[in-house]
């Protein structure tokens, strides 16, 4: 079975600066994939070339055995299958909550307002904010509108889900709503790849953890293993700062 | 003495000030000259309606036409502009920067007398075309600069956000930057519209036709003709009727983009 995504021998450049060294990973369909590291460890590049909002410098990125850095590729068909989360939600302020999720299906998928609109609201009890749906986004408190965001993502119907830090910009009380959202996300089988410090999350949904340090993968396996017995003293250094 | 009650002095003597200047501007003027030559009733009801059927309906015409079209000619150069490729960029600058520089009145010589001597050739609709052609061009010079201002205050996280849904570039900028640049660069833009509604005046140096006067060169022929300045006077109520509710209008909605900060 092909692999959701995977990532071999990927370099990112900025400039001079090279930003991935030569990356190689895996995430399995269905599969949870936590990616954690310092400030600047090229998590969030890695995150972004595998729906190519990042161009790779070289190498091969494959979702569900495509190369999306072919130029022939159908980006915009590749990305509708991709949903994204950001960590500063990046909602539409000039639409209400339910334009927000039903613009891209309507535009890009071609489905009609009220097909549309029922997804949406699935998706929007799904998070817990069906009530909201005539708001807009900057009446919504910051863990609101990252569930909104999720829900958006959702309402594409993906194959699989990237998660960028989804609960930095969060308030500390905020962020457990989040986090369960993302849970029963894992708990339904979405193929999910996460960049987090959450490292309760990790340990305790995700099937594979990451640590990247400086453009490389310095270590992955279980997250057990990983965050009880880090095998790099960077690792340990990271974890010791963050635990 | 306190300081408050120094104040009070102060601003009254300021009062007083402005009063006395208003009172013998209001002595010294010669009441009867200016009623004979600047509010004669007679002249005014042998330019009324024309004034504003043929005057004023020209000058809201002319700006309309040449506001559309520089609207249309800035969002390509902004685009142009905010292009990865160099020669649009460069092409680009070099239009804004070369209309802008110049003054309005040359643009229109040229376009309305030079380019037909030089390609052996006139713009469409003759000289008056040729003059609107020139107010397109140069408004969009300085609109396109607004509006590329606008597009680039909408944060990249909302691109980044329609680009990983699917969204297309076109797609992208139609219904997720544009909308949200629109109210940006609205007030820059309704200024735009004021400046150019005055230019309308100089499209009479290209020459125009019968009926085809906007209200400047209206009003100059009939103080020509009258010997008299109250056409003038009825133009210059008629311009501020249209300007004062747009510039109005700009306050308000600097207000209002101000306040939803
Ligand atoms: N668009 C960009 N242009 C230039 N440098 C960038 C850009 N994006 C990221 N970088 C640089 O790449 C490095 C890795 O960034 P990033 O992937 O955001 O790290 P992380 O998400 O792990 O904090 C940083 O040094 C950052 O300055
Ligand atoms: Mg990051």
């Amino acid at each position: 079975m092909t692999a959701a995504i995977e990532v071999r021998d990927l370099h990112k450049s900025f400039g001079d600066n090279e930003v991935l060294k030569g990356i190689d990973f895996t995430v399995e369909d269905g599969q949870v994939v936590c990616v954690i590291g310092p400030s600047g460890s090229g998590k969030s590049t890695l995150l972004r070339c595998v729906n190519r909002l990042e161009e790779p410098t070289s190498g091969i990125v494959l979702v569900e055995g495509t190369d999306i850095t072919d130029p022939e590729v159908d980006l915009d068909a590749v990305r509708s299958r991709i949903g994204m989360v950001f960590q500063s939600f990046n909602l539409f302020p000039h639409m209400t909550v339910l334009d927000n999720l039903t613009i891209a299906q309507r535009r890009v998928k071609k489905r009609t307002k009220a097909a549309a609109e029922v997804v949406a609201r699935t998706n929007l009890e799904k998070v817990g904010l069906s009530e909201k749906s005539e708001a807009y986004p900057a009446h919504l408190s910051g863990g609101q509108q990252q569930r909104v965001a999720i829900a958006r993502a959702l309402s594409m119907d993906p194959d699989m889900m990237l998660f960028d830090e989804p609960t930095s910009a969060l308030d500390p009380e905020l962020v457990g709503d989040v986090l369960d959202v993302m849970r029963q996300l894992a708990s339904e089988g979405m193929t999910m790849m996460v960049v987090t410090h959450e490292m309760g999350f990790a340990r305790e949904v995700g099937d594979k953890l990451v640590f990247m340090d400086d453009g490389v993968i310095l270590e992955e396996g279980a997250p057990r293993d990983v965050l009880g017995n880090p095998q790099h003293e960077r690792t340990r250094a990271f974890l010791s700062k963050v635990l | 003495m306190k300081r408050s009650t120094q104040r009070r002095l102060r601003h009254g003597a300021l009062y007083a000030l402005f009063v006395a200047a208003v009172v013998t501007l209001v002595l010294i003027a010669d009441w009867k000259a200016i009623r004979t030559n600047f509010l004669d009733r007679e002249i005014f009801d042998e330019i009324w309606p024309d004034i504003f059927l043929e005057g004023a309906k020209n000058t809201v015409l002319y700006t309309a036409i040449a506001f559309t079209g520089g609207l249309v000619v800035a969002f390509a150069l902004a685009l142009m502009k905010l292009s990865p490729i160099g020669p649009y960029r460069w092409a680009a600058t070099v239009f804004i920067e070369f209309f802008r520089g110049l003054p309005v009145l040359i643009v229109i010589i040229m376009f309305a007398f030079a380019i037909p001597i030089a390609f052996g050739a006139a713009l469409p609709g003759e000289a008056r075309g040729a003059a609107i052609t020139a107010l397109i061009v140069v408004s969009a010079a300085y609109m396109a600069e607004t509006i590329r201002a606008g597009i680039q205050a909408v944060p990249q996280g909302q691109v980044e956000a329609a680009r990983s849904l699917g969204m297309s570039e076109t797609r992208t900028m139609f219904t997720v930057v544009l909308p949200q640049a629109v109210r940006i660069i609205i007030p820059p833009l309704t200024n735009e519209f004021v400046l150019l509604l005055k230019d309308t005046s100089l499209i009479q140096v290209a020459g125009v036709g019968l009926g085809q006067k906007e209200l400047t060169n209206f009003s100059s022929d009939a103080l020509n003709t009258t010997s008299n300045a109250t056409p003038l006077i009825a133009a210059a109520v008629l311009y501020l009727v249209i300007t004062l509710p747009l510039t109005q209008l700009v306050a308000y909605l600097e207000r209002r983009t101000k306040k939803a900060r």
